[in-house]
Parts: C-alpha cells; sequence; structure tokens
C-alpha cells in the first residue's frame, strides 16, 4: 500500500453550507474516524486530487498531520468512502478512518489481470471480469497494492477463483475462495448475434395492471348495484305518468 | 423492446428532473461506460438503437449492459384532437435520467473498440454524453 502524507485543519463547522464554503475556498471537507469518536477536518483540495489521480487511487495509507488551532498531532489512516461529483468527478468528500499500525485492518484490494492475453481470447472467446477487487484482512503495512492473477493459461469455459491468487501469507483473504476472479466465455453464436441485432423489430403490448383484479371486483359490484338503480329510476318514471294523468 | 411486464397504473405525471444523478453513476459491472451529461428522456426505442449500434460494431467481441430501464409511461392524445375529454393514451416508455448516470456499461474488448461503440450509440440518444473508463480503487 503506497504511503502518502496529508495535512489536514480540524474545523468546528458542520452542515451543507459550511462544506460548500470550504470548497469554495480550495478546501475538502472530510471527517476522521477514531475509537467510536469523529473529528470534522478540511483538508487541501488539490492536494488530495493529486494524491488520489495518481497511482493506486484511494488505496493509500495516510500519514495524517491533524492540526487543532496550534496543536499538531500526527496518525495513520486509509479512506474509508469518497463522495465524487457525478460529472466532473472531483472529489466533495472523504470519509478518513484512523488506524493502529499494530492492529489487523480490513480493505478492500484491487485484483489485476497480468499476462498475455488470454489462450481462450485468441481463440475468440471473451474475457469476464467477475470480481475487480476482494476484501483482505492484514496489518496496515502489509496491505498490498494489488493482487494479481495470470489468465494467459485460460482455455474457453475456463475460470479462475479466489484460491488462485498469489497472495502473501501475512494477508487473509476475506472473500469466499470459490468465487470466480475471471472466467473466459464462448463467444455468442450466430443466430444469437442475429437475434440481438433485431429484437428492436417487436412492438410491445400495453402491460398488466396489478389493480386490475381489484378493478374486476369493483365492476362487479357495480354491476349489482345498477340494476337495483334502475328499479328506482323505473318506479319514478311511473310516478310521474301518474301526476300528469291526474293533472289532465 | 424494453418495458415493464406489470404496473400498478397505467398513467403517470411529467415530473421534474432536478440536481444530478449521485445514484447510478458509476461503473459497476463493465470496464467502460456511456454517461449522460443533461436531465431527460430516454425512450425504449433510443436505448434499444444505441444497443443495437454497440452490438453491431462489437460484433461477439464484448459484453454490453444497459444501466436504466423505460419504466415510465407517456400518454399522447390523438392527431387532431380537440383540447379536454381526458389524458390522452399510453404511447411509449422512457427512462427518466439525470447528469451522470451511466446509460451503457461494455467490458471484454480494447479501449479503441469501446471507445468507437460508444460514439456510435451516443449519436442514438437526444442527450449530451460522455465516455468513461474504469479508474484504479
Amino acid at each position: 500500500m503506497r504511503r502518502v502524507e496529508l495535512e489536514a485543519d480540524v474545523r468546528r463547522e458542520a452542515g451543507k453550507g459550511v462544506a460548500r464554503t470550504l470548497r469554495r475556498e480550495g478546501r475538502l471537507p472530510a471527517v476522521l474516524y477514531h475509537a467510536g469518536a469523529s473529528v470534522l477536518l478540511s483538508l487541501s483540495d488539490k492536494t488530495v486530487e493529486q494524491l488520489f489521480h495518481t497511482g493506486a487511487g484511494e488505496h493509500v495509507l495516510i500519514t495524517l498531520k491533524v492540526n487543532d488551532g496550534g496543536k499538531q498531532r500526527s496518525c495513520m489512516a486509509v479512506v474509508r468512502d469518497s463522495q465524487h461529483d457525478p460529472i466532473t468527478d472531483r472529489i466533495l468528500h472523504l470519509d478518513l478512518f484512523e488506524i493502529s499500525l499494530d492492529k489487523p485492518l480490513r480493505v478492500a484490494v484491487p485484483v489485476h489481470v497480468v499476462g498475455d492475453v488470454p489462450a481462450g481470447v485468441k481463440e475468440g472467446g471473451v474475457l469476464h471480469h467477475h470480481l475487480r477487487q476482494v476484501d483482505v484482512e492484514c496489518l496496515p503495512l502489509a496491505v498490498p497494492d494489488e493482487l494479481q492473477i495470470d489468465a494467459s493459461a485460460l482455455l474457453i469455459n475456463q475460470s479462475l477463483h479466489v484460491r488462485d491468487l498469489a497472495a502473501d501469507p501475512a494477508v487473509r483473504i476475506l472473500t469466499p475462495a470459490d468465487q470466480a476472479v475471471v472466467s473466459v466465455a464462448a463467444p455468442i453464436s450466430e443466430a444469437k448475434l442475429e437475434q440481438l441485432l433485431t429484437a428492436t423489430a417487436k412492438e410491445t403490448k400495453e402491460p398488466e395492471l396489478l389493480k386490475k383484479e381489484k378493478k374486476e371486483e369493483e365492476v362487479a359490484a357495480e354491476g349489482a348495484a345498477k340494476p337495483a338503480a334502475a328499479a328506482g329510476k323505473e318506479e319514478k318514471e311511473v310516478k310521474e305518468e301518474k301526476k300528469e294523468s291526474k293533472a289532465k | 423492446m424494453l418495458s415493464p411486464k406489470k404496473v400498478k397504473y397505467r398513467k403517470m405525471q411529467k415530473g421534474r428532473m432536478f440536481g444530478k444523478a449521485y445514484r447510478g453513476g458509476k461503473l459497476v459491472m463493465g470496464e467502460y461506460g456511456l454517461k449522460v451529461l443533461q436531465p431527460g428522456w430516454l425512450t425504449a426505442r433510443q436505448l434499444e438503437a444505441g444497443r443495437i449500434a454497440m452490438t453491431r460494431f462489437i460484433k461477439r467481441g464484448g459484453r454490453i449492459w444497459i444501466r436504466v430501464f423505460p419504466d415510465k409511461p407517456i400518454c399522447k392524445k390523438p392527431a387532431e384532437t380537440r383540447m379536454g375529454k381526458g389524458k390522452g393514451s399510453p404511447e411509449l416508455w422512457v427512462a427518466s435520467v439525470r447528469p451522470g448516470r451511466v446509460i451503457y456499461e461494455m467490458d471484454g474488448v480494447t479501449k479503441e473498440v469501446a471507445t468507437t461503440a460508444c460514439r456510435l450509440a451516443s449519436h442514438k440518444l437526444p442527450l449530451a454524453t460522455a465516455f468513461i473508463q474504469r479508474s484504479a480503487v
């Protein structure tokens, strides 16, 4: 795990207004969790972007120098969560998690496929990535940058699993060992491709209504009520006719 | 074409599309994807046209996912009809998307192939889009 250094200032105010003001000033709002408590921080926006948009991304071990109104404190932390802008991908907020170097840590480590193009892909197969990161538990300084898997010998309809990952003995993989990491699938048939390319021609019918049964019941109830109403109308008409005849 | 099998109500109000898509904005399955940069409606026909354009280009080479589903019915009145007399009948299905939403994902192809396939698909959509690629964790 790559090690980086970051300087942070403790902030007292919280909320979206404060966070927006900080972002306008080139600061990044963050929070540091430790021992069941949390401290609100602000970091340098540019430094964080530079650190996280190179190499290992957010998969880094941070030496955090916290400045609390003149008091300096240093601690080790990892990124637990991050919020990004959906369009610009700019980091909006960071969740940092304070760690101890002598206690095991659970983190997600990226899995990279290495080696030549898989033999199955050369034959026309398609490489499927089922798992792009695995959960591991180890001491912070033993966390690997990435786990590698060599898929060059993979033939069509073959797969590599979590148990095939080459990990250091100090690293305990928590993801189930029988979970597939990569596989090479057979290419789709010509008939299937033809079907995929012509599926648009079908016009869809109007979907079924979930409340249809209820409606039918209502209609039946209305149907029962109608004859009674009709009988009432007939009686009224007869009365009106009688009135007219009396008047004459 | 994509459309729901069962619905609770036949007709729906227009609705509004405020803000950005804070969900569904990251690549989940594939290595590459196409993201919208504007709010709007994507009809089932447009989504299908985009998918077919991508499939026609990559042929049997990769895998494609559609990350949105057109579950919103749009009603229209028949031509030359006077106003009133109630809402029109459902005519098409759309997916209401906000900026940042991933529409298609692709895997099992090279970056060059994915870029071209996404460009072809983007021509079938009525909104501005951007090609995206999975970055480091």
